[in-house]
């Protein structure tokens, strides 16, 4: 495995004098891009970061937990020409777009890779020589593979290292060791052992980011609702009236729920914070 | 630090402390259920609780039930776990596997040398008892410093003095040990005694 991106250098970046151009990836579907993308964004909201948020997705899911401002790329829907060749660039330019302004508008961007579509957001990586925009500019980007508890997830985030390494080799790679299933780290064991030792490798080299478990019904709520956790945790503001409309539950369940948000979010948040300093609001 | 973000963590830290007042409450309720209204709770309320919850719950309904208490890592605890482990991956992997072998080689160097006396000890520590009368020994199938308590017959022309170089023992009180062979030479066909003096001899007919 190459080495990795020594982190010195850009952990002390602040969006002011150096926008991220972020991705969030793991090819898997459901393993928590979207959620890990929705703290993303607000994080970089709660200390006055602008960030355009991208969602190569047909599913819309982010537009729901963040409102309009997000950006559909429309890969899924993506025609194959007569030559079964499938032109990217329309496809990605709104991304292109604000990478190319990123240096004048100060504007961070972040892209949720559609489950499934890794292959597409690779292809457009190489077919646009994404490392030499990113050089040209002297952007710092960013990848968070989102990793679980499962051989498959393993495997599609050693897939994505290898070819990340290759292809933006300057990328900070971050693991995020989502809970969901069980700590990543420890259930690694169950995995075959080649594919275990390289998963133990990786974890020790790249930066982690724990995404704690939710508990199973407030998760469940939280899916339902579809809300920045910002809104559902200052719903204990008015005394929960907010927060027992719109889910229906007792006041008791009410606060709990409001409660689990509040604990979770803020762990993601700080985790990121611990990666990028200036989201814990001493740089911004 | 910026306004928005001091805010949400004050909407962070007050949240958690009314949902900790809730679980709080929801706690104090249960315990005060009787434990036939216990057992009636709604699966999905006992499934919120923690384990350390439960068996505090448990404990107040029904002290007599003794419920394996949950077991909590203090931040200690984790803390020296992790230095634990942080010292052990430390070491790099070459000097693991250098150290390993070592000690493999060592453990298997061990082994071969003690087998000897381990298998001549554990032959010999517990005595055998035979016959007083030969014939009714059994048959050797060799000749070799551990053959004892057996007859030999020898199916080619054969030496004393090669014969007691194989037993390991003394030529003279091999030749004793078998004076009803007279020949100089051990001939075919004949039947060796061995005997090592160590075995006691029973009467068994």
């Amino acid at each position: 495995m190459v080495e990795p991106t020594p982190l010195k250098s850009t952990l002390r970046s602040t969006v002011a004098t150096a926008p991220l151009l972020m991705a969030v990836d793991g090819d898997v579907g459901g393993v928590g891009k979207s959620t890990f993308t929705t703290i993303v964004a607000m994080a970089f909201g709660l200390v006055d970061a602008a960030i355009d948020v991208f969602e190569l997705d047909e599913q819309g899911k982010l537009g729901r937990f963040l409102g309009g401002d997000v950006v559909c790329l429309h890969g899924a829907r993506l025609d194959t020409d007569s030559d079964g060749d499938r032109d990217l660039v329309p496809v990605f330019a709104p991304l292109h777009q604000a990478l190319v302004d990123m240096p004048q508008s100060n504007r961070s961007a972040v892209l949720e890779v559609g489950g499934a579509l890794t292959a597409v957001w690779n292809a457009f990586i190489r077919e646009t020589d994404l490392q030499e925009d990113v050089d040209a500019l002297g952007l710092t980007m960013m990848v968070f593979l989102v990793l679980i508890a499962s051989e498959e997830s393993a495997r599609q985030v050693l897939s994505q290292i290898r070819e990340l390494r290759e292809t933006l080799p300057s990328a900070i790679i971050v693991i995020v060791c989502n809970e969901r299933d069980g700590r990543p780290a420890v259930e690694a064991k169950e995995l075959p052992p080649e594919l275990r030792k390289k998963l133990e490798q990786a974890l020790k080299i790249y930066p982690l980011i724990r995404m704690p478990l939710l508990r199973l019904k407030s998760r469940r709520i939280y899916e339902k609702l579809g809300l920045p956790p910002t809104t559902i945790i200052s719903w204990h503001r008015g005394h929960y009236a907010e927060a027992c409309a719109r889910t229906g539950k007792s006041l008791l369940e009410a606060k709990r729920f409001v409660k689990d948000v509040a604990a979770w979010s803020e762990t993601i948040r700080s985790e990121l914070a611990r990666i990028l300093p200036f989201l814990g609001g001493g740089d911004a | 630090m910026p306004k928005k973000l001091s805010e949400f963590l004050k909407d962070v830290a007050s949240a958690k402390a009314k949902g900790d007042a809730a679980d709080a409450e929801v706690i104090s309720k249960l315990k005060d259920l009787s434990p036939e209204d216990f057992v009636r709770v709604p699966r999905d309320v006992l499934s919120t609780l923690s384990a350390a919850q439960y068996t505090d719950v448990v404990g107040s309904i029904a002290p007599e039930v003794k419920l394996k208490a949950a077991k909590i890592e203090t931040a200690n605890e984790q803390h020296y776990k992790r230095k634990l482990r942080d010292y052990f991956t430390w070491i790099p992997v070459p000097v693991v596997a250098v150290v390993a072998s070592s000690f493999t080689g060592m453990a298997i160097l061990g082994a071969a040398i003690s087998a000897s006396p381990v298998q001549e000890w554990w032959s010999y520590s517990t005595p055998l008892s035979l016959s007083v009368y030969v014939a009714e020994w059994p048959r050797c199938a060799q000749l070799s410093r551990w053959t004892d308590g057996c007859v030999y017959r020898v199916t080619k022309g054969l030496s004393w003095r090669d014969a007691a170089r194989y037993l390991d023992v003394p030529e003279s009180y091999f030749r004793h040990l078998n004076r009803h062979i007279t020949e100089e030479q051990i001939p075919a066909g004949a039947d060796l005694t061995v005997w090592r003096e160590r075995f006691s001899l029973r009467e068994s007919r």
